[in-house]
């Protein structure tokens, strides 16, 4: 008899602590994933403040630059590009495409005398290159988060749980190879 | 044997998670007064006086807003942007609940400046706004004359500040009387000191651990978190191992200015 009590209790025992971690599992799972959610946010309101910013950046620069056409036809085309992409994977690509059309006209900027000293075009280049920073660090933030996910949800035994409630793995924000380069420009 | 194994393997893992943190960059650790972190040494005593005051002026205020100056010889091969953001990231400056830090950076070797400016300012301060404070500073900077440029910055940043929480500028600038400005440190001499005094600490520690009982031992293995953390820096380890425990928690987002000089 006393034998048999030991028994059940032993295995409530066992159950509770098998329920409490999957219970655990669950709610840090819930959590992480949240979080990735949040940090995204982040991201998507600096490349929403860099959308914004476009218009006004390209109307005070475009009359001193006609020669560079291509530049504002890249970047009206990353922009239309970014208005209609609705992933996440979509989004990175858009803003990629973006940031390299932005990049190269922050670079000729450099070349027109005329347009560096004027105080409103460096302000609007300030505010651009602050925003490229700040998504910059928004994006860092955002992949540590979901390289935490990621890992939860594959390791053993959130792994399971994960599959059980459809936790899927959530894509990094890759940078573009060279998007932090600045690119050259030759005039010869 | 058996208990002696115990501190043994801490120790070895302490060494272990140092060495690991070395494979990344390592921000230093703000100067006791926080404020000034002058590491490059370029920046006249009284200015760093006055940048001082100014800042425990806004200690007094509800906001508590915090400008931070910091200069370094050189960014080990970051750029500012980056280097910026960790540091602030690391040092925490600005009160957590307003995020209103800002973070002044001089590279000497890079010829660069930065301002990063906490979240809670980034409308005081726009990145057009710490652009146009930056190049009404820069010919200070090329000339050399580092003391007078960053001054020039941060007096036009608390001016921004102050009218941002509409502080009474005589008073936040007003002439205190400022006890011991100390903007020396020995950061190398603690780094060297810092992994000795951890395994005396342990060595010590676990010596008392060696009593009769679990209740001693667990007692004896019980590492106050203050003494990590420098406290209030009255304690004989305060400053030491401080680091980031004068920042309000504030944080920052990348925003900001930099320019070449």
């Amino acid at each position: 008899m006393k034998k048999g009590l030991i028994a059940v209790i032993v295995i409530l025992v066992i159950i509770g602590v098998i329920v409490a971690t999957v219970f655990g599992s669950y709610n840090s799972l819930v959590a992480l994933d949240e979080g990735v959610n949040t940090q995204w946010a982040n991201v998507e309101s600096k490349l929403q403040r860099r959308f914004d910013l476009i218009p006004n950046l390209v109307e005070s620069v475009k009359g001193a630059m006609a020669q560079e056409q291509e530049i504002f036809t890249a970047i009206a085309d990353a922009r239309a590009k970014m208005a209609g992409a609705q992933s996440t994977t979509e989004k990175v690509e858009a803003s990629n495409q973006l940031e390299g059309a932005l990049g190269r006209l922050l670079v000729v900027v450099e070349n027109y005398p005329v347009l560096k000293s004027n105080e409103n075009v460096t302000a609007l280049m300030d505010e651009l290159a602050g925003t490229e920073n700040r998504i910059s660090t928004e994006r860092d933030r955002y992949n540590e988060v979901v390289r935490q996910y990621n890992s939860a949800i594959r390791s053993f035994p959130k792994n399971i749980l994960a599959g059980m409630f459809g936790f899927e793995q959530r894509p990094y924000f890759e940078a573009t190879e060279g998007a932090e380069t600045v690119p050259e420009v030759n005039f010869d | 044997m058996g208990k002696k194994i115990l501190p043994l393997t801490i120790i070895i893992l302490i060494l272990f998670t140092s060495v690991l943190t070395y494979g990344q960059i390592e921000m230093p650790e703000p100067t006791k007064v926080f404020y000034i972190n002058d590491f490059a040494n370029v920046i006249d005593e009284n200015v760093e006086i006055s940048i001082t005051k100014v800042n425990l002026n806004y200690e007094k205020t509800s906001e508590k807003p915090q400008i931070v100056v910091a200069t370094v010889q050189n960014m080990q091969g970051l750029d500012e942007n980056k280097y910026a953001t960790d540091l602030f990231e690391k040092w925490q400056i600005g009160n957590k609940e307003y995020n209103n830090g800002i973070l002044i950076l001089l590279a000497i070797e890079e010829r660069r400046i930065k301002i990063e400016t906490g979240y809670g300012l980034e409308g005081a301060i726009t990145d057009a706004e710490a652009g146009r404070i930056l190049d009404s500073s820069t010919a200070y900077l090329s000339q050399g004359d580092y003391s007078k440029g960053i001054e020039n910055i941060f007096f036009q940043i608390a001016k921004r500040v102050n009218q941002e929480y509409e502080f009474d500028e005589a008073v936040i600038f007003e002439n205190m009387e400022v006890e011991e400005v100390t903007t020396t440190q020995n950061l190398g001499l603690f780094n060297i000191i810092k992994p000795i005094l951890i395994i005396l600490l342990l060595v010590f520690l676990g010596g008392f651990g060696g009593g009769p009982g679990r209740r001693g031992r667990r007692r004896g293995y019980y590492i106050p978190p203050t003494i990590f953390r420098g406290g209030g820096g009255s304690g004989g380890f305060g400053g030491g191992f401080g680091g980031g425990s004068f920042g309000g928690g504030g944080g920052s987002g990348g925003g900001g200015a930099g320019r070449g000089f």
